[in-house]
């Protein structure tokens, strides 16, 4: 047994089309400061000042040596050294042939967890793990992932964007 | 008139996207400070139209009175 990662990046998002309650966050290419060459990078900004849920989608199909777990470590980022952001995230696994089809499949139950933003600086690198709900995932299953914030959320106390600079899913192998 | 939900959401916004200090207030702060300053916006908007020249406060509109006194206020802090 060892761990299995699925990379979850921003580039790789299917975002919602706009519609009531299907909004997605903006999409930021971001430069570093170094001197010459750049590091240039893209981020989710999910919303903190609003009043309703961001989302973004990804869907891959769970590797071959999945055995079991689900775990989702998100690397994010925000503007303020202050109050605190509530990920969310929910998982749809599809075996082929499934009676319902993808469209139809609905989600398992949402995980969440509430991360202080770094309190030293702004935009430091912050980490959040949340253990998904895996809706009796097997291996070969098609998987349907969303990434969510809920600006209303009482928890959820940061006004700030939450930039989600990727995303990793893992598991333990067989 | 206070400002609804939408309108301070809005104000918000514009505050995070016009100034890329770091932001260090809960929603539930950054509402109150709103409140706050709409509150003061109602009781002295008669003060604030009797300081004006006669010709721009009785020519000016409300709008133009609203944005002269927002833009005075965002060049004064330096944005």
């Amino acid at each position: 047994m060892a761990t299995g990662t699925v990379l979850l990046l921003p580039g790789g998002a299917t975002l919602p089309d706009g519609s009531a309650n299907n909004v997605g966050p903006g999409m930021s290419l971001r430069q570093g400061s170094q001197t010459g060459k750049k590091y240039h990078g893209l981020t989710l900004d999910f919303d903190g000042a609003g009043s309703g849920v961001e989302s973004a989608w990804w869907t891959f199909r769970l590797p071959a040596n999945y055995a079991s777990g689900g775990t989702l470590q998100i690397q994010w980022q925000s503007n303020a050294t202050a109050n605190a952001v509530k990920w969310q995230a929910q998982v749809g696994a599809i075996t082929p042939a499934d009676a319902d089809t993808p469209l139809e499949h609905a989600l398992a139950a949402a995980a969440t967890v509430t991360t202080n933003v770094n309190t030293t600086e702004a935009r430091r690198l912050t980490e959040s793990s949340i253990t998904l709900t895996m809706d009796s995932a097997a291996a070969g299953d098609m998987v349907e992932l969303v990434i969510f914030r809920d600006a209303a959320d009482a928890a959820d106390t940061n006004t700030a964007d939450a930039e989600m600079i990727e995303a990793a899913f893992e598991y333990v192998t067989t | 008139m206070a400002l609804t939900l939408a309108q301070a959401i809005q104000v918000t916004r514009d505050m995070l996207a016009a100034d890329p200090s770091p932001f260090n207030f809960s929603k539930a702060d950054i509402r109150a400070a709103i409140d706050a300053a709409d509150a003061w916006a109602t009781a002295n908007a008669a003060s604030y139209n009797t300081a004006l020249p006669t010709v721009f406060k009785n020519g000016a509109s409300a709008s133009q009175k609203a944005l002269l006194l927002a833009y005075v206020c965002i060049r004064r802090a330096g944005l």
